[in-house]
């Protein structure tokens, strides 16, 4: 692992994506992960200096939609969570 | 202690209530007041494989905004996912714009003069409303939370401020002027619960700058800016020093508390919505925000001033309010004498909806009976405390403004007396008779000459029909 | 027009030779008797073989399997995934609307990588799926599911989802016709995302007829999709009928480089051959910034859905824990810990790598640059050619387990897909051969929209081959 990857912090990332990583996971990852950063560092070698990025494939703009209300069946929707009370959705306390 | 000038800054965060529905999916703006989660589809809510689709109208009322703060609108912009993990986030992630270097939002630079100095704007954006959190038992004791998502995907239009605010009653005028300018462009209505929220930044010299996030109304920003202000000067003094962290107010407890220490801050991983493309602003799009635009109230003070003479002071009380000044311009409409109309305002009818609790908005006086009424003041045809209390049934009730006599039956002019004062009347004012003839308005002026010089005594709607007849018979014995 | 397996049932089903509720129950006999080996549904509508139809739409009452990545109304959908076990759709994604409205007959969700990330089918909380050439062998993936469905007959047409090769890489594995349209053509609205700005809808079918009428129902301008562009109606059938007298055709070298297995280029070039026997002419060309697809897909991939994949948390659908007094933060992290196999865990943290402060532009936008290289270097071929081809894999379906311990190896798989993912072009999977008895698939990549130029080059090429394959574990109907 080169330098710049030495800041490559499993865990920190994990936790940036709500994971939690069990022992062996972490060791499989950092191991792992860090091979991959190799491999994304072969761009290194790309001229790209003057290139502008291609965020979107087609270059397609101004897509909008008009400002009127169309109600959708909530009903359907509170089916879907584990736990509903009086029409509100459950979720962890703070 | 009072060299510690404070520098703030604010992060306001207003819904755009004129949106019939929401930022990227086709649920009613209204929202409040419905039961829980039944303003809600599968994009407001992130069910899987739902994309976003973007309001038109949210746009153009954006640059709507742009334009009355006289920013520098993108010609290219668009959407960025703000990645974070939060429980009124659906989707844990919030679709808005990008807002450090290289991040392009709707509308840069800009600003708003509170009273002879000036909040320079850094960003206007748009961005979607999380949904709203109930919790369940008390927050100590809640064991989980309610989720209602009624709120989420509402449309937001973001306004950054350069820290140029000094006080935190700046901060307050801040807020009213941007509010009023809002409300003036139509895209805002600043009496709907919540429809107005904001974060502060606030330093003070030698210490480090405290955000302070949840202040929900523009009175609170003032009380939790001064305790914040109070907080730090008091740290400073003690020697402990303010640190850099990020502080929640809470407004029934009216303190400040500590939320996370900036050494924690977030990551929020910014990168361009993919399921939304690009926006180009064109011409056209600009075009159609300006047509869109009334008089802005700082084009209107000046109208007020050089048009109307009336005092710079009198324009902006005029003007704070849209709804006070359409008022006003209704009023002058029916009845002229601008000068007047704008000081029996402040003087009268504002006192009287302070006392009543009554907004301008709310009050249910039409502005024709409320011309109506001041002209029958101005007439001596009621004295002021009638015609108070007479208007307080106007504002409350709707009720028509009738203006009984204020002399007793017998003491009215007689047909034969009032006839003879109406022909001196005509006489003496032969060019105002002619101007009648051509145009039946100049009519009013003849009307109120007689009705002063009978002391009262006419009926102004009888000596307008005695006057028309005049003219009529002028003009047949012209043919 | 030759009679290729797809139109000879169409038209037994239309002359009523082979009535519908007896095609349809033969496809539930099959997918009975079938599914023990090859697992290529996670969930089987129950009754579809029950379904009658007033009127035969465009699709006469074909079966369709769906990748369950795409939403279905009130159908158990879980993107292999635990997290979304029990999350049943509120809504039609809008391809399964225009399936229905077509009369086509639903079969089931198919299986797949979790989240659509992988190559094999492996990834799949709910098992692998099996390859019907070779039960030992994997299908392909993420689309692996509709692939085996389609090989095996167990569905006679099936819609993938590719967003680097997740429908040629399965479709070439399992020896069936699988293409990627060009991005935008078809709408997104209800497949669940991986990687937005790569991905697309596409048909999966034993012969190109049945893939040119399936895109043809599902293609077309969807306002609830952003991305969606909007252009007149096609019927792709038509794309079928002319020859390739003047065609011209490229063959991409860095598609044929190094890590192409020798079985594989030869049968590559071997169609090569056919394509000048049918009047094309045939010439190499090069894209040398193609030699950095890989790596800028896997990180723009891994950027997008380290994003999409946040709202999974347990509260709204699917999985969710049961414990009462739990911290939000705690309980997010449980539910996805739980939830979420390892090649997703894996993902997500080096999205989230890739997009965090101070390794934003050395890698998200360094990739995205790449990206406009590539596209150029397309725009660039396709100025003289009318079609690139190559291989769509550069391997024969190796062993379940083979190769599952290695991440990278099997990213390196995908070296011959992710190009077009990454510029948005089209591009077909047909098969061109056997080896050892197994597929070998041919990619043939168009320009913009011309999704017509490519079904048209593969039906030729199908129709002079004429290879009429079977695998070892299939039952079809004609």
């Amino acid at each position: 692992m080169s330098i710049r990857e030495s800041r490559f912090d499993v865990k920190r990332l994990a936790s940036l994506v709500k994971l939690r990583l069990s022992p062996e996971e972490e060791k499989l990852f950092s191991v792992q992960l860090s091979r991959i950063l190799e491999f994304f560092n072969r761009l290194d070698k790309a001229q790209v200096d003057d290139v502008e990025p291609t965020f979107h494939p087609l270059e397609i703009y101004n897509v909008f939609r008009e400002d009127i209300v169309s109600p959708y069946p909530s009903d359907k929707l509170l089916s879907l969570p584990s736990r509903v009370k009086e029409r509100y959705i459950w979720a962890p306390r703070m | 202690m009072s060299e510690l000038k404070p520098i703030i800054g604010l992060e306001v965060h207003c819904q755009l209530t004129n949106l019939r529905s929401k930022l990227f999916c086709s649920c009613s703006a209204d929202y409040r007041g419905k039961p829980p989660n039944t303003n809600i589809c599968p994009v407001c809510i992130g069910e899987p494989g739902s994309l976003p689709v973007l309001n038109r109208e949210a746009l153009i009322s954006v640059l709507k905004v742009a334009i009355a703060l006289k920013a520098d609108i993108s010609r290219f912009t668009y959407f960025s996912r703000k990645n974070y993990f939060y429980p009124d986030l659906p989707k844990n992630f919030q679709i808005s714009q990008y807002d450090g270097a290289g991040g392009i939002p709707i509308a840069r630079g800009g600003s708003i003069d509170i009273g002879g100095r000036i909040v320079r704007i850094r960003r206007i954006q748009l961005e979607e409303d999380p949904g709203r959190i109930v919790y369940e038992g008390t927050i100590t004791s809640s064991t989980g939370l309610l989720m209602d998502y009624n709120r989420s995907g509402i449309a937001l239009v973001e306004i950054v401020t350069e820290p140029d605010i000094t006080s935190p009653r700046e901060a307050r005028v801040f807020l009213e002027k941007l509010r009023s300018l809002l409300e003036y462009i139509g895209v805002f209505d600043g009496s709907l619960e919540g429809a107005m929220r904001c974060d502060a930044n606030i330093s003070i010299p030698g210490g480090g700058r405290v955000e302070i996030k949840n202040i929900s109304s523009f009175h609170d920003v003032e009380k939790a800016l001064s305790f914040e202000l109070a907080r730090q000067k008091q740290r400073m003094v003690r020697g402990l020093g303010v640190i850099r962290e990020t502080r929640h107010w809470d407004p029934r407890r009216r303190i400040t508390v500590s939320l996370r220490v900036k050494e924690e801050e977030q990551d929020y991983r910014y990168f361009p919505e993919p399921d939304l493309p690009p926006i180009i602003v064109t011409d056209a799009l600009i075009e159609e925000a300006e047509r869109s635009m009334p008089i802005l109230p700082y084009e209107k003070i000046d109208l007020y001033v050089s048009k109307y003479g009336l005092s710079r002071g009198l324009a902006e009380i005029l003007v704070s309010s849209k709804d006070l000044s359409e008022l006003y311009d209704k009023i002058v409409e029916c009845y002229g004498k601008p000068g007047r109309v704008a000081s029996w305002l402040i003087e009268d009818l504002l006192p009287l909806l302070d006392k009543l609790g009554v907004g301008v908005k709310d009050s249910k006086a039409k502005p024709e009976d409320i011309a109506y009424l001041l002209k029958s003041i101005d007439e001596g045809l009621i004295d002021r405390s009638r015609a108070l209390s007479m208007l307080r049934s106007m504002v409350l009730e709707g009720s028509r403004p009738v203006i009984v006599f204020e002399h007793s039956l017998e003491s009215r002019i007689s047909l034969v007396e009032l006839d003879r004062i109406i022909s001196e009347v005509v006489e003496a004012e032969g060019k105002a008779f002619q101007d009648a003839i051509r145009n039946p308005k100049a009519l009013n002026y003849l009307v109120g000459l007689v009705v002063k010089r009978c002391g009262g005594r006419a009926d102004p709607r009888e000596v307008y029909k005695l006057l028309s007849k005049k003219v009529r018979e002028y003009r047949r014995s012209r043919r | 027009m030759k009679e290729t397996y797809t139109l000879k049932l169409i038209q037994e089903i239309e002359s009523g030779s082979l009535p519908l509720d007896e095609y349809l129950a033969r496809k539930a006999e099959a997918i009975a008797k079938l599914e023990p080996i090859l697992n290529s549904f996670i969930t089987v509508v129950k009754g579809f073989e029950k379904s009658r139809i007033e009127r035969l739409g465009l699709l006469k009452g074909l079966t369709v399997a769906i990748k369950d990545n795409i939403c279905m109304e009130g159908i158990e959908t879980t993107c292999g995934s635990l997290i979304l076990r029990g999350y049943k759709p509120s809504y039609d994604a809008t391809v399964v609307e225009r399936i229905k409205k077509n009369s086509g007959v639903i079969t089931g969700k198919t299986n797949m990588d979790e989240f659509a990330m992988g190559s094999t089918t492996e990834w799949s909380a709910f098992g692998p799926t099996r390859n019907p050439w070779d039960p030992c062998r994997v299908p392909g993936g993420s689309s692996g599911g509709s692939a085996a469905a389609v090989a095996s007959g167990e569905s006679d047409l099936a819609l993938g989802s590719d967003t680097g090769g997740s429908i040629r890489c399965p479709a070439s594995f399992c020896g069936v016709v699988g293409l990627k349209p060009t991005y935008g053509l078809v709408s997104r609205y209800g497949l669940i995302a991986y990687a937005n700005s790569l991905e697309q809808i596409g048909p999966i079918a034993r012969d190109v007829y049945g893939c040119a009428l399936l895109l043809t129902a599902i293609a077309g301008y969807d306002p609830r999709d952003s991305t969606s562009i909007d252009r007149s109606y096609t019927d792709y059938r038509y794309a079928l009928i002319e020859g390739l007298e003047g065609f011209r055709l490229g063959v991409v070298r860095e598609l044929l480089g190094e890590g192409v297995d020798q079985r594989v280029s030869s049968c590559i070039e071997e169609s090569i051959y056919r394509f000048e026997s049918l009047g094309a002419t045939v010439e190499e060309v090069s894209i040398p910034s193609i030699s950095f697809a890989l790596p800028a897909y896997y990180i723009i991939a891994m950027a997008e859905a380290s994003s999409n994949l946040a709202r999974y948390d347990g509260v709204r659908y699917g999985m969710s824990l049961s414990a009462r007094d739990y911290d939000w933060s705690r309980y997010y992290e449980d539910v996805r810990s739980r939830g979420f196999g390892l090649e997703v865990k894996r993902r997500i943290i080096l999205g989230a790598y890739v997009l965090s402060a101070g390794y934003y532009d050395r890698y998200y936008i360094k990739a995205l640059k790449v990206r406009t290289l590539i596209k150029k270097g397309f725009m660039e071929v396709f100025k003289r050619f009318d079609a690139l081809i190559g291989p769509s894999m550069p391997i024969l379906p190796f062993r379940i387990g083979e190769k599952i311990e290695d991440p990278l190896e099997l990213y390196m798989c995908d070296i011959d897909t992710v190009p077009v993912n990454l510029a948005g072009l089209p591009a077909i999977s047909i098969p061109c051969g056997l080896v050892d008895d197994l597929p070998v698939g041919l990619q043939i990549i168009g320009s913009y929209f011309c999704e017509d130029t490519i079904l048209r080059i593969a039906y030729n090429l199908e129709a002079a081959l004429d290879l009429r394959l079977k695998p070892v574990f299939s039952e079809v109907c004609v």
